[in-house]
């Protein structure tokens, strides 16, 4: 043992022995000051993709790994049951889609009478999940295709449900996207039943967003879907985003903000939809209203 | 006698907390992950702390930031801090009961919350999952295994 007094004489219980702690968090402490002004660590980590990507590679093993022993487990009773069910619900869309073709054809009539824009159908291509962010208030994740697969910062994400969120960063193989739910996302929506239109804005928490900034006149009202308005020009006009499930009056009692249940579920499936991106639109003429944010404010 | 140095199962020990950490879990899951990398740390400072010196803390803290996206020297703090501490009462530590250790390990990780707490409310982020207070006894339930597990890793890996 006289190797450990050795080391714990080193090491100590003086003063000095709290020198090197302290060394060590107040640069941690300056780092983040550093970083929370300039964001070095978006630069670093662009530099370090490629050493990142087999950390991702790895971190979706597990995952893989389930859905593959699922896939393997699986009984040919269950997955005759499984197809018969997804044939029925194909029936369905297919139904839904016809009569939605009919109303496609009519409303390019209608817009091409009124001389209105004609609406761009969005391109998509599946992409994969990579990595979701550990810390659980911010809503990150990483999908496994980057500027090599020509993927761009404010591409859109959605999934089977609904929007999921934008290509925030981009690395040779990987991006980052980040979550409508983060707590520094906004989304520009409508509500579909009375066309208001405001901005909803993530908290960092799955299950709520907030439609701020409400007056008791604004048309909204709970079991409302909220909709893409397509203000902005970031994201495409009428993607589903969520259902209004409750208010609360703001503490200070001049705005009511509206509790907002998202319909995508990226932390469920690996999968989710990249749309192409969307061209520019034009020019905004300097007198639009200022509540209107374009975009995110990532 | 002679004790020789396990330097692989050191870094293999770490790399595999890191992985742990970064690994995709539904939101509840997630809040309540124990941070398995400050437990994996604290081991490898209790019984080789030459080669787990507070530099070393720090730079896998950094990765850590790095690799989960959260402001930089984040993880590097609570790690430094954490592994600091137990820097300074290593000799005590080592003698507790392995329970003992459990619950002061748990302690030091409330603790950490509440850094990390202090931390979002500076920058403004709430701390919306309740389940995250959580994650302490899970650590605290981990620890004897892991202790067990990596005390016979080693044990064996350096042929005794």
């Amino acid at each position: 043992m006289a190797s450990d007094n050795r080391i714990s004489l080193r090491i100590g219980s003086g003063l000095g022995a709290w020198l090197p702690i302290l060394f060590y968090a107040v640069s941690a402490l300056g780092l983040m000051v550093v970083d929370s002004r300039f964001s070095i660590s978006s630069e670093i980590r662009s530099r370090a993709s490629v050493l990142a990507s087999p950390l991702w590679w790895l971190a979706s093993r597990p995952q893989a790994l389930w859905q593959a022993g699922v896939g393997a487990l699986s009984t040919n009773e269950g997955l005759r049951q499984r197809i018969s069910v997804l044939e029925k619900e194909k029936l369905k869309t297919d139904l839904a889609l016809q009569q939605m073709l009919a109303v496609q054809s009519e409303n390019a009539q209608l817009r091409k009478l009124l001389q209105g824009r004609q609406r761009l159908a969005p391109t998509a291509r599946v992409v994969e999940l990579a990595s979701v962010n550990p810390e659980p208030s911010q809503k990150r994740f990483v999908i496994s295709e980057g500027i090599r697969q020509n993927v761009r910062v404010g591409q859109v994400l959605i999934d089977a449900n609904g929007l999921v969120g934008q290509v925030a960063e981009v690395y040779p193989s990987s991006a980052v996207v980040i979550g409508i739910t983060d707590a520094d996302h906004a989304v520009p929506v409508m509500v579909a039943r009375s066309g208001f239109r405001g901005v909803l804005f993530g908290q960092g928490s799955d299950s709520s967003l907030s439609l701020a900034n409400l007056t008791p006149s604004d048309d909204v009202k709970a079991g409302d879907i909220l909709l893409t308005s397509g203000v902005g020009g970031r994201f495409p006009a009428g993607i589903p985003v969520g259902q209004v499930k409750a208010f609360r009056q703001d503490p200070a009692l001049t705005f009511i903000s509206a509790q907002v249940q998202p319909f995508a579920r990226p932390r469920y499936g690996r999968h989710l939809l990249l749309l192409d991106a969307i061209p520019a639109p034009a020019p905004v003429p300097a007198a639009v209203p200022k509540d209107e944010p374009a975009g995110a404010k990532p | 006698m002679i004790r020789r140095d396990t330097p692989v199962l050191r870094w293999l020990s770490v790399a595999a907390a890191f992985v742990f950490m970064v690994l995709p879990f539904p939101d509840w899951i997630s809040a309540l992950r124990p941070f398995l990398l400050a437990l994996v740390v604290a081991y490898w400072v209790l019984e080789t702390p030459q080669k787990m010196g507070l530099g070393r803390v720090f730079l896998l803290g950094i990765l850590l930031d790095l690799a989960s996206f959260s402001l930089l020297g984040e993880h590097a703090f609570r790690m430094v801090l954490i592994a600091g501490l137990l820097h300074l009462m290593r000799s005590r530590f080592r003698f507790y009961p392995v329970w003992q250790q459990s619950g002061f390990l748990m302690l030091i990780l409330y603790a950490d919350l509440a850094v990390l707490w202090l931390m979002h409310l500076s920058q403004g982020i709430p701390m919306v999952q309740a389940e995250i207070w959580g994650s302490p006894v899970l650590a605290f339930l981990i620890w004897p295994w892991l202790y067990m597990l990596l005390d016979n890793l080693r044990l064996q890996s350096r042929g005794r």
